[in-house]
Order: structure tokens, then C-alpha cells, then sequence
């Protein structure tokens, strides 16, 4: 019987194997769609390549796609490595002067970075300060979770004394995982603010699922930062996708070179358990250094932003932020910004809404008959005025009037609110159907 | 209390017949009409309406009345009631002195006053640390025989888990429901969810850290559970009981992943510390014992005795009368089940329907629907239940059953499992479902509470149903079908290895099934596929990829169309997308609950099909061809006079025409192309290439070539599951009487999986026994020409067939014959 079960498999394995993985050339990418919407998931990218990609012209500096010498500053300081059995802490320290993404650790300290508070969209009240805050990145093995999955280097970056601090825990025989796990649990526990790029789908849940599995306390983040639906606010549709090599790009204005992409760093872990040699892991290092780093530029971009937002599609997004807070004065004060023109039409509605909560129903009603007047045949622009006719300007003429227009424009059957709507209007006129 | 409710027959006004208020629960008919005079069915050559007995207690009579009358009605088919159990009372013994007050207070409150002696054996096996299957017939009170020891158990140690494994959600929550119910009534306290891919994420982490019996299915625990573990402390720290229902269901493929499932629980189980006591649960089968003993790898006690209550069963057979006398056809079954069907909406009795495919369920379901029409009654009181319908139309099926709403169902064997639809008077089964297994466990919907009951069989126009129908002693007192699993088949094991390590790290003393050869399978994983590393003495795992994903529990994927209806764009339906092919192909009928839908696009990479209700008076079928490519030939050799051959083959199944056919008259109107990709597979293939003659100077052609390589085939296909422990459904086997590769006539068969498992290749090694067996059910069999339990279906004109099936064999085993092989010799001119 001896190999016969070997020789079996691999006569039989061929086909049996797993699908290969999907090409993936950035974690963001694969991890938050579900399988099985895959299919409209590729459509929609595919939408997304005809969308306009205009960079908006860079605050903080001078755009210079491409120059990384100008933009991402100096290869980074070296690093000190503590060697522990199976296992090392890396320390990188960035000084103030040090430039990343068109911003020098100073220049990134000197923001107030408030502005972030109103972009999280956080429960309770979440206060943002650059120093207690972990900049935290991890690496793993796989995308998928499930309890095989190893989180092998964790990246911790923190301000202290003007300077940006960068720690990386990384081991390289899983049976030193709790004793590298444990030092992590130990900064954390000290951070209890987290800013990560798509860390509360991902990062955090990795860890936690791992401490879990070595039966340790994980001290869950108090307020975490995701600068990836941050982003996502400010930028949504305007680029191809939303990653951070994308947002360094088109926000940030630089390009990594010779960097090793995320999908890489499994194998170079698993080069090292199958004793192949730690070769990889360099690159792994790198480029989680390179992520922390950029987690700080790319934060000081986003509160620059909501600032001092640089186009009307940015005024929008910021006056929507606001407008989650319920700071309706802020959020009004952005969108009247925008030229009427330039609105569309869920603006006008929006903007009616948020003065209806502000408490001034006649203002609600001009911006209402704006909207009309802008967009003559919205549908929606036209129900919202009826509404607002019927039950704040106590015109049900006017109303039935502005219901029977969006009928006629509707290519579709009514829906039965309007059907309703337009019944109880001519009860209310004596008008018979 | 529902079997004491009076059944009154009465003349109906709407259509002169006489219907029953009563069967179908106090709430079918409103009192006001059940006042109307009551008199007693017609009786076979009776002439006058007797009223004395036109009031009678007890519903014994109903189904009897049902018969005698039917028998009035169609006087040229024949019902022959074949069989009948007699009404047993039902024995109860004391409950075990273990169970708290509470617990027991809440059973009588129930009604329940003891248990019965089979209840009371699992009990006091599960007690005593024991792993049990328990084996009793449909409605004998299994579940109690599970829920008891489980409620015991977390009432005394909270901290107590149990995961309870159904083959499908809907089972889950029916279960569950059940089980939820004692823990209500008696206010225990005890939390009990469902996991699965319909529970949202939102309560996931409720279910995972409080609830004490989590119900699922074994898709779940495989990617859901036991690569996520860490998540489940609680409950693999606190497992006390694995419950498996529906044993007989994990078979086959199927089945020896299930196996290999269990291999990974119990492992994380060891490691938290746990010890769970397996609970299977199986429908009737042979060997529900061996089965058990092989999905959990432990010695198993049988429970099979039972001695719950039950009422009178009858069992019978209709031959549809002969319709056309030189082809010996017969009346069609779906046409005498349409008669059948009116007597029983007429009756007021509550009946299933049971149909082989699902186009043949809304077939019924109309032409019962247009009985119901011109009776006066309510179309929606008969209703079609097969898979593909959205769960909120199924959960609204069954709870009409329970309530009585619906008077009749048809269904596939979506409905066989152990659905809870309340107490039915009558089982039709239109055609024999091809398994005594199958056709008990559906009998055994009828009559589940205390009351006589009936089931009947409707032979169609084909050899195994006649032969059934001839000899109903086949059903009762043969064995039922063995069910074969091989957990150790390589490659599936392999395939939960990986899951495996995935799951913890495997050290290299640690085995995983088989024989010792664990190691090897470690090996293989580790520098073949390149899917682990061994570090030291462990070996971890080393890809990006979820393992679990890359192993399918069922054969082939699970990818499902969804069917909208145009009018609404909601989602009506489901559809598995090698049925699409046949059933909702653009300008195909597309049948929904006996409506029909015309479908006007597909969308086939979105998997999206739009159909339009429309009013016709057609349907559309289409049948599936299959052609098998060889791609290698790994092995070739001689075999007797013929050859045999291992290799790769790719098989492609096509649906290339549509038919239009005319309801009730049948007639074909017209036929469409099907433009859609054919279903392709590539996997391992066995072929039986068979010598141009069989006996020295004949040749066989024609039809009689065709119909003998058929039977030989339909014993290829019975014989094999049991040499290679699988199913008969996880290989397909076809023959063509000249294949173009090898210019000859050649049986296939092949490995139903992806890729292959292995199937093909055993069988190869294994062909000379094989061979033999088939040759001693042909000697052993007691029939003349052929019969379903040897050949099955086919015959030729001078039903020759069993000759020709035998001469097949011989020029395919080795030179040396057993004695009376030949007993039949084949003379061919």
C-alpha cells in the first residue's frame, strides 16, 4: 500500500484543487464584496473605467504625479530591529521634517485634524488628536478570515515628541505567534484611537479573531478611523476604485515604486515556513511601512479637505458629511456654495430637507420651486413641491396641478403613493377622478 | 382530537357529488353546510344511499369511502389494495425518572402522558454515554426521541451545547420550531437559533455566543462553523450532542464528505475538550446502523423497535386501464392521478401528490386547479411544492397543510423529508419513485395522527412501475435499499485534511481516518499540491486560499438562476442552473404554481431570467442529451472478448430542441431551437467497449442491441454504488450502440464529480467482481425475462432481454462461466 495514496492524489488532484485565487492586486479590492455579487461587481467597475477621473488640484503642495522625490520625500530612516526567538520588533523613527505625499510629519502634526470627527461618521463622540492615535496596518495571510488565517506583521505607527514612530511586530514561526500577539495586545491597549484604511472590515477583526484564538484580551479600538470610507465619502465615483495606492495617486499625487504588492506578502510568509528563506519579508516590511506612513499624509488631506473642500462635487460631499451630524447651518452654508447650476437635483432635495429640519419651511419651499425650475422634469422635484403645496403651502390646486405634470412625465405606472396622493387632493378640491 | 372530528358525507349542491366536511379539520366547511343532508357514498353496485350510516364517527371510513366510491366511478382501472397495516394502540412506559418536573408537567400538559419503549431506549442510551440511531417508521415520535436527553442536559448545566444538523434550512426552522415549543411551554429557558445563510449578520454573534442548541446544516458547519472556531468557543467547549436528522439523506458522495465533516468536528471538539454523544435520526432504510457508524466513526446503538400508536394503513396499487390494446398502453399516470384527484377534492380529504420532476408537479397542479375551477371550488385549495419556490411560498404551503387550508398538494420529493404538514388521509404516488425507501418514507405521510389512512401507487407505462404494481410484495417484503458511503475515499479525505489543518495545526503523530496512511496524505498536501509547510513536527497551513471553499460537499456547484416576473420584476422563483437548460431557456412555458410564464429573456451570465405570465393552453419540455468524449486513455486492456478503458473523458449534456405540448390532449404543437451552452464536465470515465459479436458467428443489431446494452447498463448502474460505496446518483452511465472512438458498441460510466473522485479508477480494478455480481443477481433472480430488481426498465418484442443482458456478461468475464449463466441461451439469427 506504501505511496499508493500519494500516487492516488496525484492522478486525482489535478482537478480537485481549489480555484485558483482570484488576482488580487490590493486587499481593498476583494475583501468587503461577497462572492456572489461578483458578477455586478465587475460591471460596475467596468462603469467606473468610463467615469471621469479628475484629480482635484492638490492643496498641500505642488501636483507632480509621478515625482515621487517631490511628493513621497526620502527613502525611509532606517530601522531598529529588536530579535526575539521566532519573532522582532521593528522601529522606524520619521522625523518632523521628513516628507511623505507632499506633507512633512510637521505639517501633518500641525493640523488640528477636527475635521475628521465630522467625515468618520462615528458613534457617540469621537475626538481625533494625532498623538494616542494608532496608525495601523497589518499583513496576513489570506483575505478570508477563518481561524487558519495567520496576521504576521502588524504595523503601529504613532506621534510622539514631533516625530512619527513606526513599530512592526512581525514573527516568522507560527509557534511564536501569542509571544509577538501579546507585545501588539500591550501597544494597543495604550492606543485606544485607531486610524486604519478599511481596518473595521478587516485589521480589526483579523486581530481580534486571532486573539481570540490564542486566548488573549483584545482591547477593542474606542474609536476607529476608517480613512477608507472617509475617503469614500469625499471621493465616491470619482475614481476607478478606492485604494490607497489609487488615493496616493490621485489625492496624494505620488506613485510607489518598486513596491511589493499586498498580495505578495502571504507567500513571502510562506516562503519562510517552508524554509525558503527570509528574502520576502523585506518587501513585506517595506510596504507596510509605506501604508502606515501614508495612513498620516492621506489623514491630513482628508481634514484639508473637508476645510477647505477644492471643487463642487467636494462642497457637496462636505456639506452631506455634516449634514450626518445633523449640523444642518454647516451643511446648508457648504451646498449653497454650489452654483445653482451645478446642483443636481438630489442636492436641491437634500438642501430642501435640511431646512425643513432647521425649522424654515419657507425657505424649504423656495429651494423646492427652484428645483422645479431648474430641473422641470423631475419627477421627484415635482412630488416634493406638491407635498410641500399641499401640506405647508396649503395649495391643493397647486398640488394636483404639480402631481398630474409629474404623471405625465413618469414613464412608468404611478406608484401608488402618487396615485393616493393625487385621489386625496381632488377629495380635497371636489374634483371628481 | 382531529381523528374524533365527525365526518359527514353530504350531497353537494354545486355538482351532485358528495362531499366530506370533516376530514379536512373543523374549519374546511362552515357549519352552515354541514347541516345539509348527509348521506353515504355510493357503493359499488349499490343502488339506494343508505342513511343510517350517513352519519358515522371516526374518519376510518373516509378513505374507504373514498376507495369504494372512486372504484363507482372508474370502473375500468383497477385499485387492488395490496397491502395494510392494522391499527396499533400504541404502548407507553413510565417517564425516566431523570427528567425534571417542569419537564414533565410540560408533556402532560401536551397530552403526552409516557413515553413510548423506543422513546425510552434512546433516552436511557444517551444517558448512559452511548452514540444512537434511531430507525422508526414516519410520525412514531422520533424527534421527542432527541429532544428529551437534550433538554435534560442543558436544564441541569446551562453552559451545555447542541448542534443539530438538517439537510435543509426549511427543516432547520421546522425542527426548531418543535423543539422551541417545550422550551416555551415549560418556560426552561433554553436558547435555541438557527445558523445558516438566511440568518443575519446582525444576530450572528447573538447565536454564537448564546445559543445553547444551534440548529444548521452541514454546508454551514463546514464553512461556517469549524473554519471559524475561535468565534465558537462556547460552543465547542460546552458540545455534548451532535443530532444528525435525516440520516439516510448523507449518502454517497455526499454522504462521505458529511463523514469527513464530522472527522474535523470532532477533532476541534478533542481540542476544546469536548466529547459530543452523535444522535442520528434515519428514515428506513438497511443499514441505518453501518451508516451511522460510518459518518461518526463511533459504535453506534440502534433504536428500531417502535411502538408508537398508529392507525389503520392501506396500501394500494392502481393499474390504469389499457388504452390502446396492440401497444398494451395504458391510461398515463399524471391522467389517472387527475381523476383520482377530482374524487378526493370531492371527498374533502387532504392529500398529497407525489410527481417525479417539477414540470410534472405543475402539470397536475393545473389540471387539478381546472377540476377545482368547474367543481365551484377554490383553485387554491390544491397547490404544487417543489424546489426552486421562494421559502416565504413554501412556509405559506405548509402552514395551509397544517391549518387545513389546502386540500392537496403535489409535490416532488421536496415534501419526502420530515416537513411538519400535519396529518394527511391520502398519498398518491404518481409512479413509483424508484426506491422502496423512497416510496415508504412518502407513504408515511399519510395517516401521521391516529387515523386510516391511504396510500396509492399509479403505475406508468414502463417496465419497473408494471413490475411493481404486479408484485407489491417487492416493496414489502424485500429489504429495503442499503445506503454506501466511503468516507476513506482518498481524495475527499484529502480534500478535509486541508480544512483541516486549516482549522489547527496537524502534528504528525495525529491520523485522520483511513488506514494509517494519514502521513502520505500529509505529504502529498505538503509538496505536491504546495498547500501546507511543515514547521518541525506540525504542519500549517500555507496558501491564501479558503480551503473550504475549494471543497464542494454536493457534487458539481451550487449556481442558481433567479426568475423574475416581468410584470412585478420580484424574484418568483429558483431554478439550479443545469435545469435552466430544460426548464427556462428563452420562449419556454415556465410553470409556477399551474401558471404558466412565458419567458421572454435570459440573462445568463447575470443568471437572470424574466418571464411574463401568460394564459395558454400549452407547455414546453426538453430533454437532455448526453455525449461523452474520451480525452485519455490511461488504461486500456482487454476484457473477456471485449475491452475495458480508464482515461479522462469530458461528458457534455445538451438540451437542443424544445417541444410545445398541447395539455390533456398531449399533442406536440410545435419546437424551437435551445441556443445555451451546454452543461460540460470534465471527469474520469470508464468505458466497456463490448465485442461486434457476442456469441461466436452473432451479431447483435438493432433494437435488440440497443434495449440489451439498456439493461445492461441499468444493472451496471444498480451494482456499482455498492462495490465503490457511493450513490447511484454520483455516477452517470450511458451506452451507445456504436461510440464514435471506438467504433464498437460501448457502455460508459463516469464519475458525477468535477474532476472525478476516484469512482472510475476502482471500478476498473475492481471490474471482474463487479462483473460477477451482476451475473448473480441475474442467476439469483427468479424472473424469466427481466424484472426492475435485475434489468429493469426495457424489453424487446419476444422479451428476450435477460438472455441478451446475460450474453453481454459472458463475453465480457473471463473464459470460465458459473453454471447456468446460460440458463436462457440467445439463438440470433
Amino acid at each position: 500500500m506504501s505511496g499508493s495514496a500519494r500516487d492516488k492524489l496525484r492522478r486525482h488532484w489535478r482537478q480537485a484543487l481549489p480555484p485558483a485565487p482570484r488576482v488580487a492586486t490590493s486587499r481593498d479590492e476583494t475583501t468587503w464584496i461577497p462572492r456572489r455579487f461578483e458578477p455586478w461587481q465587475e460591471r460596475s467597475s467596468e462603469d467606473g473605467d468610463t467615469a471621469k477621473e479628475e484629480a482635484p488640484p492638490n492643496l498641500a503642495g505642488d501636483p507632480a504625479p509621478g515625482n515621487e522625490t517631490g511628493r513621497l520625500g526620502a527613502p525611509p530612516p532606517p530601522s531598529n530591529e529588536e530579535r526575539f526567538d521566532g519573532w522582532s520588533i521593528y522601529t522606524t523613527r520619521f522625523p518632523g521634517d521628513f516628507v511623505h505625499g507632499g506633507w512633512s510629519m510637521f505639517e501633518v502634526q500641525r493640523r488640528s485634524g477636527k475635521e475628521l470627527e465630522e467625515l468618520a461618521d462615528l458613534p457617540g463622540a469621537p475626538e481625533f488628536c494625532w498623538e494616542g492615535t494608532a496608525f495601523l496596518d497589518t499583513e496576513t495571510t489570506s483575505l478570508s478570515a477563518g481561524a487558519g488565517v495567520f496576521v504576521f506583521l502588524t504595523g503601529i505607527g504613532e506621534f510622539r515628541d514631533q516625530e512619527l514612530v513606526v513599530r512592526q511586530f512581525l514573527f516568522r514561526d507560527p509557534r511564536v505567534e501569542e509571544a509577538c500577539l501579546s507585545r501588539v495586545v500591550d501597544e494597543l491597549q495604550r492606543l485606544p484611537r485607531w486610524a486604519t484604511f478599511f481596518g473595521k472590515a478587516f485589521d480589526e477583526h483579523r486581530l481580534v479573531d486571532r486573539a481570540r484564538f490564542l486566548g488573549l484580551e483584545f482591547p477593542r479600538p474606542r474609536d476607529h478611523f476608517d480613512l477608507y470610507w472617509m475617503s469614500r465619502r469625499l471621493f465616491h465615483g470619482r475614481y476607478r476604485n478606492l485604494k490607497l495606492n489609487m488615493l496616493e495617486r490621485k489625492v496624494l499625487g505620488f506613485e510607489r515604486h518598486d513596491d511589493l504588492p499586498g498580495s505578495a506578502a502571504p507567500e513571502a510568509f510562506f516562503q519562510v515556513l517552508r524554509g525558503e528563506g527570509e528574502a520576502g519579508l523585506e518587501g513585506v516590511l517595506r510596504h507596510n511601512l509605506w501604508d502606515i506612513v501614508s495612513l498620516t499624509s492621506l489623514a491630513a488631506e482628508l481634514s484639508l479637505r473637508v476645510e477647505r473642500p477644492t471643487d463642487v462635487r467636494e462642497r457637496q460631499a462636505v456639506a452631506k458629511a455634516y449634514a450626518r451630524s445633523k449640523k444642518w447651518p454647516r451643511a446648508i452654508e457648504w451646498l449653497e456654495t454650489v452654483d445653482g447650476s451645478r446642483r443636481h437635483v438630489e442636492d436641491w432635495l437634500e438642501l430642501s430637507v435640511w431646512y425643513r429640519r432647521l425649522g424654515q419651511p419657507e425657505r424649504q419651499g423656495e429651494v423646492l420651486r427652484d428645483a422645479v425650475a431648474a430641473n422641470p422634469r423631475s419627477v421627484d422635484a415635482l412630488i416634493e413641491l406638491a407635498k410641500w403645496e399641499e401640506h405647508r403651502g396649503r395649495r391643493p390646486d397647486r398640488a394636483l396641478d404639480l402631481c398630474e405634470q409629474a404623471r405625465e412625465i413618469a414613464a412608468m405606472p404611478i406608484s401608488g403613493a402618487l396615485r393616493q396622493r393625487m385621489a386625496r387632493l381632488q377629495r380635497k378640491l371636489g374634483v371628481s377622478g | 382530537m382531529h381523528a374524533e372530528e365527525p365526518s359527514q358525507w353530504r350531497l353537494s349542491k354545486e355538482v351532485g357529488l358528495q362531499e366530506s366536511g370533516g376530514g379536512g379539520g373543523p374549519k374546511a366547511v362552515p357549519s352552515r353546510e354541514r347541516e345539509s343532508t348527509a348521506i353515504r357514498p355510493r357503493k359499488n353496485r349499490s343502488d339506494q344511499p343508505d342513511r343510517k350510516r350517513a352519519v358515522f364517527r371516526g374518519s376510518s371510513s373516509d378513505v374507504e369511502g373514498l376507495i369504494d366510491r372512486w372504484r363507482a366511478t372508474d370502473r375500468r382501472a383497477e385499485l387492488d389494495i395490496v397491502h395494510e397495516d392494522q391499527a396499533f394502540p400504541g404502548r407507553l412506559v413510565p417517564f425516566p425518572d431523570q427528567l425534571s418536573p417542569e419537564l414533565v408537567e410540560v408533556l402532560k400538559g401536551s397530552g403526552i402522558q409516557g413515553l413510548y419503549p423506543h422513546q425510552r431506549d434512546a433516552f436511557d442510551l444517551l444517558e448512559a454515554g452511548e452514540h444512537v440511531v434511531v430507525a422508526t417508521p414516519t410520525a412514531s415520535g422520533k424527534s421527542l426521541c432527541f429532544h428529551l436527553p437534550v433538554l435534560r442536559r442543558l436544564q441541569k448545566d446551562p453552559s451545555a451545547r447542541v448542534l443539530a444538523l438538517y439537510p435543509t434550512k426549511a427543516l432547520s426552522r421546522d425542527q426548531l420550531a418543535g423543539l422551541q415549543h417545550w422550551v416555551d411551554q415549560g418556560r426552561l429557558g433554553i436558547r435555541s437559533h438557527v445558523y445558516d445563510g438566511d440568518t443575519p449578520s446582525s444576530v450572528r454573534r447573538v447565536v454564537r455566543e448564546e445559543g445553547q442548541i444551534i440548529a444548521t446544516n452541514p454546508f454551514m458547519l463546514h464553512t461556517g462553523i469549524l473554519p471559524h472556531h475561535g468565534r465558537w468557543v462556547h460552543l465547542f467547549r460546552g458540545l455534548t450532542h451532535v443530532i444528525a436528522d435525516e440520516l439516510h439523506t448523507y449518502r454517497g458522495i455526499y454522504g462521505s464528505h458529511v463523514a469527513n465533516v464530522f472527522r474535523r468536528l470532532k477533532r476541534l471538539c478533542r481540542h476544546y475538550g469536548s466529547d459530543p454523544r452523535f444522535v442520528f435520526a434515519s428514515a428506513t432504510i438497511a443499514n441505518p446502523r453501518e451508516l451511522a457508524e460510518m459518518l461518526c466513526g463511533e459504535e453506534v446503538a440502534l433504536v428500531d423497535h417502535s411502538a408508537a400508536p398508529r392507525g389503520r394503513r392501506l396500501f394500494a396499487t392502481i393499474k390504469p386501464p389499457v388504452v390502446h390494446r396492440q401497444l398494451g398502453l395504458r391510461r398515463s399516470a399524471p391522467r389517472q392521478a387527475v381523476r383520482l384527484g377530482r374524487a378526493l377534492l370531492e371527498s374533502g380529504l387532504h392529500g398529497i401528490f407525489f410527481e417525479r420532476s417539477r414540470n410534472g408537479v405543475e402539470i397536475l397542479v393545473k389540471y387539478l386547479k381546472d377540476i377545482a375551477r368547474k367543481s365551484g371550488l377554490d383553485p387554491n385549495l390544491v397547490r404544487g411544492y417543489r424546489g426552486g419556490y421562494l421559502p416565504k411560498l413554501r412556509r405559506e404551503i405548509e402552514s395551509g397543510l397544517r391549518d387545513g387550508g389546502i386540500r392537496l398538494v403535489v409535490a416532488t420529493n421536496a415534501l419526502e423529508l420530515g416537513i411538519d404538514i400535519g396529518s394527511l388521509d391520502v398519498v398518491v404516488l404518481v409512479g413509483y419513485p424508484g426506491s422502496v425507501a423512497s416510496t415508504l418514507q412518502r407513504a408515511g405521510r399519510a395517516g401521521r395522527r391516529e387515523r386510516a389512512s391511504l396510500t396509492v401507487l399509479i403505475g406508468r407505462n414502463q417496465a419497473t412501475d408494471q413490475y411493481v404494481v404486479q408484485h407489491p410484495e417487492y416493496l414489502f417484503e424485500g429489504p429495503a435499499e442499503s445506503v454506501a458511503v466511503d468516507p476513506d475515499n482518498v481524495v475527499i479525505r484529502a480534500q478535509h485534511l486541508k480544512c483541516a489543518v486549516f482549522e489547527l495545526p496537524f502534528s504528525d503523530s495525529e491520523e485522520f481516518g483511513g488506514i494509517g496512511d494519514t502521513h502520505e496524505l500529509l505529504e502529498f498536501l505538503t509538496r505536491d499540491a504546495k498547500l501546507l509547510a511543515k514547521v518541525e513536527d506540525r504542519y500549517y497551513f500555507s496558501s491564501r486560499a479558503f480551503p473550504a471553499d475549494g471543497v464542494s460537499l454536493v457534487t458539481g456547484d451550487i449556481d442558481n438562476f433567479v426568475i423574475l416576473d416581468a410584470d412585478t420584476s420580484r424574484p418568483m422563483a429558483e431554478i439550479d442552473r443545469p435545469s435552466a437548460m430544460t426548464m427556462v431557456h428563452p420562449e419556454a412555458i415556465y410553470q409556477h404554481q399551474g401558471d404558466q410564464y412565458y419567458v421572454e429573456s435570459m440573462d445568463y451570465v447575470g443568471r437572470r431570467v424574466t418571464a411574463r405570465r401568460v394564459d395558454v393552453d400549452y407547455y414546453t419540455e426538453a430533454e437532455v442529451e448526453a455525449e461523452v468524449r474520451v480525452l485519455t486513455e490511461d488504461v486500456r486492456r482487454s476484457l473477456g472478448r471485449g475491452e475495458i478503458v480508464f482515461g479522462d473523458v469530458s461528458v457534455r449534456k445538451i438540451a437542443p430542441v424544445y417541444k410545445k405540448i398541447r395539455y390533456y390532449t398531449r399533442e406536440v404543437i410545435g419546437a424551437g431551437d435551445i441556443q445555451l451552452p451546454p452543461e460540460d464536465l470534465d471527469t474520469e470515465g470508464l468505458m466497456l467497449v463490448l465485442p461486434e459479436r457476442l456469441r461466436r458467428g452473432d451479431a447483435l443489431v438493432g433494437e435488440e442491441l440497443g434495449v440489451g446494452m439498456q439493461g445492461f447498463a441499468d444493472l451496471f448502474r444498480r451494482v456499482v454504488p455498492l462495490w465503490v460505496r457511493c450513490d447511484p446518483a454520483d455516477v452517470g452511465v450511458t451506452v451507445e450502440p456504436r461510440a464514435r472512438h471506438f467504433d464498437r458498441p460501448t457502455v460508459f460510466l463516469w464519475d458525477e464529480t468535477p474532476g472525478g473522485v476516484g469512482l472510475a479508477e476502482k471500478l476498473c480494478q475492481h471490474i471482474q467482481e463487479v462483473l460477477d455480481a451482476m451475473a448473480d443477481v441475474l442467476r439469483q433472480c427468479s424472473c424469466e425475462q427481466g424484472c426492475p430488481q435485475c434489468i429493469g426498465a426495457t424489453m424487446t418484442e419476444e422479451g428476450r432481454n435477460k438472455a441478451i443482458v446475460t450474453s453481454i456478461l459472458a463475453a465480457l468475464r473471463q473464459a470460465s462461466l458459473p453454471s447456468g449463466v446460460f440458463h436462457q441461451g440467445v439463438s440470433l439469427s
